[in-house]
């Protein structure tokens, strides 16, 4: 039994009250000098016992009664049996959300918040009625049932609780409280109270607001929620938010740098932090880095010597959130990167210059190309990692995908096969880099582009020009005088300039075709759209990378930028995709290929259940086997995972898992905030640890108040006082009047 | 104020003054015509016949029975005579006690000077009796009103100090008075009652009419205290804090019983028994008790 507002027990002290005045009483008496002290003498000691016992049998029914009134006042709350005994039946079910987000992994002072909201849950087990029946959930971005079904069976209840843990997992504060409501939703039970115990942070509402509001809105009006926020304490920490390779080329032997960003994510702020890059599991670099403004930025650079698969990891120093301090990277550092130029003419007078009426002497396309990319920068002593390949009409090019090749070059193509296409779109989905260009049959090019599988193109509209269209120029303007293009080299950096263009696709694109306008013509058109395509890159340029359409290739800027081009499409497949812990990871395979020797191992030779995975929540979620893959969920744990046992082709699949970093933000809801986002009046948000004041408040809201039951005691200890004072007197009256 | 005056208010004489204290039984008597005297003589009221012995009045043979019989007796008649009446008065500390009115002992001297006066104006005689356990004070009997003046002398000299011993100090006064007659004794009679009983009884054995006036104030009959009290005794050095409405009942039950154990003790004895509170106007209480005590003696003749 508990106390809500136990000041009141004080208030058990008036019940010396009575005795007090009971004594002073017999202090205050008149003298009265008497005749008849025999009589007097007699009388009182015949009197003298059934007095006392009157006496006792009053004072006592007049002390217990100012207790029970102070007992009543301070509101006695009976949990566990006694609650139930005193309950009309005892029908109670409550649902428990335990947050195991990775930000509940915060050491504050002696204990983690995962530590403290364990115990909250039991606190809160305790002071259920006896026979309630309990929903345990665990939840982050999904909520996972901790307990088969509901069940009142405390043992098992507070094993599951014991047994839970805080995962790598964001939070999304929605999915709790859905399951919550859902496990609620078909009890019969007169008390359904749901329980969420979490450190509450603020974008984990902020986020999914709307999603909260409908679940609330759909939850049965009788039930009641409780917000336990777990107590709050010194947690210094920094995080990796993130950590991005910015060199535009991957290639064995050349300098790749990386940005990891850093923010003190805790409280009392870090002043300095070290931060180290581990590559394939061995500390390659150390800095330290001040964060006085919260936030910075650490730059490494690291030469990767052998071609392969490299994991990398940006690490910082041991803090109140483990999580939060790693940052994985999966790079395939290639020799060379692959790029297949598809082109229906080939070599020097391929095509010619309409606009400037040349002969069929000019060269084709894939002569600027491979020029630009295997050959034009010698002339800068630079040497690109290319390796540039002809394919021969686009029958070859689904064969020719299948290798090495990580960016493709639509040059002057033609009209693609049907096949083509799927292929250049399960290319592009999965990583691949495609480069789609303007030519003398750009219709036949361009056409398909606007058919499926290129639909996720539909955003972007291509229309052919006539012959005769004027000529257009990407000019020196706000937009393009800062197109810089900058391969890691000083000789590879120049601004675009001008270009003429005497022919050009228009190009314009919605909203969100997801898209970005990389070039753009003097009258504002875009005259390049780049952008994100499945796991790969996909650009268009308006117009042919020959001298047919525009004078590009013959302007210093034509190398860089076709270099810029194809590092940028190239990335999708030199560094692996990044997911979330628990989200799922779309693999670019048929199920068919998954056999039992296929496996999915992690970087610290951590293996992935990989059948356990395709059943995850996460890959349900995700539609299990999508068109373009296969889904797999379950990744619990943050690193750098790859699939192993795979054919040759799908041998650089991988993926690296990180934590969503937003989730270490100290930002959490106040108790008001979270009254005004959980149902109004039938909303208790409990502050403090599981004991003292919370422990009583969470009896008030979980037990069941007797201050009635106590209450009605003392009007019936007064009647009774009453009763028997009338009573006792009317007997002595009447033995009086009998005496006469 | 005159003694006399201080104990008999003019109202109460004026109201007394009709009444007649008669005896219920034979006395000896002063004054004849009131009373019966069991001394028989010649007088108006025939008695009885004797038979005549030698040294008789002839006047009295009554000749007629000797025609009848041939032999001779004598008349004898009652003799009306005057008689002594002996106030007995309690002047233990107990008689002290009042509640507002009057206290035990005024209610009982003014009794018994009203009495007195009742008595003298009759002709009759009265002897005043003081006691208290450790002494008795006797004033022999005188006739007059003037009287009165000595008796109301003695009954303002009254100091109460002492306790009870109603059986002894009785016993003396049974010892003490040589001539029949009625004896009154006035006393909240606060003690064992066999042991005022055998004083009173002793008093009755010596041939007197034995009136016991048992004076009490209202608060002893009805023992209407409240809150809290220390009772202190009178005469003893006994104090006890109570609250009396919490034993009222069982006080007077011990106090009924102990009038009961007075009345039947003093009905066994052929003793007359009166309770007379203090709120209880004297004069009313006096002219009541008269008015039934002449009921009484006519009902006797």
């Amino acid at each position: 039994m508990t106390f809500l507002h136990a000041a009141w027990l004080w208030g058990a002290l008036l019940g010396g009250v009575p005795i007090l005045i009971h004594l002073l009483s017999r202090r205050r008496y008149r003298v009265v000098r008497w005749a008849a002290m025999d009589f007097l003498l007699r009388a009182a000691a015949q009197r003298a016992r059934s007095v006392q016992i009157q006496d006792l049998i009053l004072l006592a029914l007049r002390t217990l009664a100012l207790v029970a009134a102070a007992i009543a006042l301070s509101r006695p709350i009976l949990t566990g049996r006694a609650s139930a005994a005193l309950a009309s039946r005892g029908e109670s079910e409550a649902a428990i959300v335990l947050d195991t987000s990775y930000s509940m992994q915060t050491l504050e002072g002696a204990r983690t918040r995962m530590e403290a909201a364990r115990q909250q849950a039991l606190a809160v087990l305790e002071a259920l009625p006896a026979g309630t029946r309990v929903s345990l959930f665990r939840a982050d971005t999904v909520a996972t049932p901790a307990l088969e079904t509901p069940t009142d069976d405390r043992a098992a209840i507070a094993d599951a609780i014991a047994r839970t843990e805080a995962g790598p997992g964001g939070s999304d504060a929605s999915a709790g409280i859905a399951a919550a409501i859902d496990a609620l939703r078909t009890s019969t039970a007169s008390a359904r109270t749901v329980y969420l115990l979490s450190d509450f942070q603020r974008r984990a509402w902020d986020a999914n607001e709307r999603e909260i509001r409908r679940r609330l809105d759909e939850a049965d009006p009788a039930v009641r929620f409780v917000a336990w926020p777990v107590t709050q304490g010194p947690a210094p920490n920094a995080a990796i938010t993130s950590l991005r390779v910015t060199s535009r080329l991957i290639a064995v032997a050349r300098p790749v740098e990386f940005d990891a960003d850093v923010i003190d994510a805790g409280q009392p702020p870090v002043e300095q932090v070290d931060v180290e890059l581990w590559v394939a599991d061995r500390k390659v670099s150390r800095q330290s880095v001040a964060l006085s403004d919260g936030r910075a930025t650490v730059t490494f650079r690291h030469i990767f010597r052998t071609a392969g698969p490299a994991p990398v990891e940006v690490r910082l120093g041991p803090d109140a959130v483990d999580a939060d301090n790693h940052r994985y990277a999966l790079l395939y550092v290639p020799e060379s990167i692959g790029v297949a130029v598809l082109a229906r003419t080939s070599g020097y007078g391929a095509s010619g210059s309409a606009a400037s009426g040349s002969s069929a002497s000019a060269p084709g396309a894939d002569y600027f190309v491979s020029a630009a990319l295997s050959h034009g920068a010698s002339d800068n002593e630079v040497s690109l990692p290319f390796q540039v390949e002809r394919v021969n009409g686009a029958a070859s090019l689904p064969s020719a995908l299948s290798g090495d090749v990580a960016c493709v070059i639509l040059a002057d193509s033609g009209a693609l096969p049907a096949a083509t296409l799927r292929a250049l779109d399960r290319f592009a989905r999965a990583g691949g880099g495609v480069l789609i260009t303007a030519g003398p049959e750009a219709a036949a090019t361009c056409g398909p582009l606007r058919q499926p599988p290129f639909a996720a193109l539909a955003g972007v509209t291509v229309d052919v020009p006539a012959e005769d269209e004027s000529p257009v120029h990407i000019a020196a303007g706000p937009g393009v005088a800062s197109r810089v293009v900058d391969l890691d080299s000083p000789g590879l950096r120049h601004a675009v300039g001008t270009v003429t263009f005497w022919r050009t696709l228009g190009l314009s694109r919605a909203d969100d075709a997801g898209l970005e306008a990389d070039l753009q013509f003097d009258d504002g058109r875009p005259a390049a759209l780049i952008g994100a395509y499945g796991a790969g890159r996909v650009a268009l340029f308006a117009g042919s990378l020959d001298t047919a359409w525009c004078d590009l290739p013959y302007r210093p800027a034509f190398v860089p930028m076709l270099a810029d081009w194809v590092a940028y499409l190239a990335r999708g497949r030199l560094i692996a995709p990044e997911r979330r812990p628990r989200e799922a990871w779309t693999v670019p395979i048929d199920r068919s290929a998954l056999s039992s020797s296929v496996a999915i191992v992690g970087s610290r030779g951590q293996k992935l259940d990989l059948a356990a995975a395709l059943r995850s929540p996460a890959t349900q979620a995700a539609g299990g086997s999508p068109t373009d893959g296969v889904s797999i969920g379950g990744f619990d744990e943050a690193g750098v995972y790859r699939l192993t046992g795979v054919s040759p082709e799908h041998a650089q699949l991988g993926v690296a898992i990180n934590v969503d970093t937003a989730e270490s933000s100290p930002d959490r809801l106040s108790a008001d905030e979270l009254r005004a986002r959980l149902p109004a009046g039938r909303t208790v948000v409990l502050d403090g640890a599981a004991d003292g004041a919370s422990k009583s408040i969470l009896a008030g809201v979980v037990g069941t108040d007797a201050s009635r039951v106590v209450a009605a005691a003392l009007v019936a200890m007064l009647m009774l006082e009453t009763l028997l004072g009338y009573w006792f007197g009317r007997r002595r009256a009447a033995a009086a009047e009998g005496g006469r | 104020m005159s003694l006399r005056t201080r104990f008999l208010e003019p109202e109460l004489v004026r109201r007394l003054g009709r009444a007649e204290l008669s005896a219920r039984t034979i006395v000896e008597g002063f004054l004849t015509g009131l009373h019966n005297s069991p001394y028989r003589g010649f007088s108006v009221e025939f008695a009885e016949h004797r038979a005549y012995v030698p040294g008789d009045d002839i006047r009295h043979i009554d000749w007629k029975v000797y025609a009848k019989r041939e032999r001779y007796y004598i008349k004898q008649y009652h003799e009306e005579t005057n008689f002594v009446a002996s106030l007995l008065l309690d002047a233990s500390a107990s008689m002290t006690f009042c509640s507002g009115g009057p206290s035990k002992l005024e209610y009982a001297s003014t009794a018994s000077a009203a009495l007195a006066y009742l008595v003298l104006r009759q002709n009759d005689a009265v002897s005043l009796g003081v006691f208290d356990r450790e002494s008795t004070a006797y004033q022999p009997p005188g006739t007059g009103l003037p009287f009165l003046e000595s008796v109301a002398r003695s009954l303002e000299q009254v100091h109460p100090t002492g306790g009870t011993s109603l059986g002894a100090s009785l016993g003396a006064f049974a010892r003490l008075i040589a001539r029949r007659g009625i004896v009154v004794v006035v006393s909240d009679f606060l003690d064992e009652p066999a042991s005022i009983v055998r004083g009173l009884q002793q008093l009755a054995f010596g041939g007197h009419e034995v009136i016991a006036l048992h004076v009490l104030d209202p608060h002893e009959i009805e023992f209407p205290l409240e809150g809290h009290v220390r009772f202190e005794g009178l005469e003893s050095a006994d104090r006890i804090l109570l609250q009396p409405h919490r034993i009222r009942d069982a006080y007077l039950a011990a106090l009924d019983e102990h009038l009961h154990a007075l009345r039947q003790g003093c009905s066994r004895a052929g003793i007359e028994y009166r309770l007379a509170g203090t709120a209880e106007p004297l004069d009313e209480m006096l002219l009541t008790y008269l008015a039934a005590r002449a009921r009484q003696k006519k009902g006797a003749r």
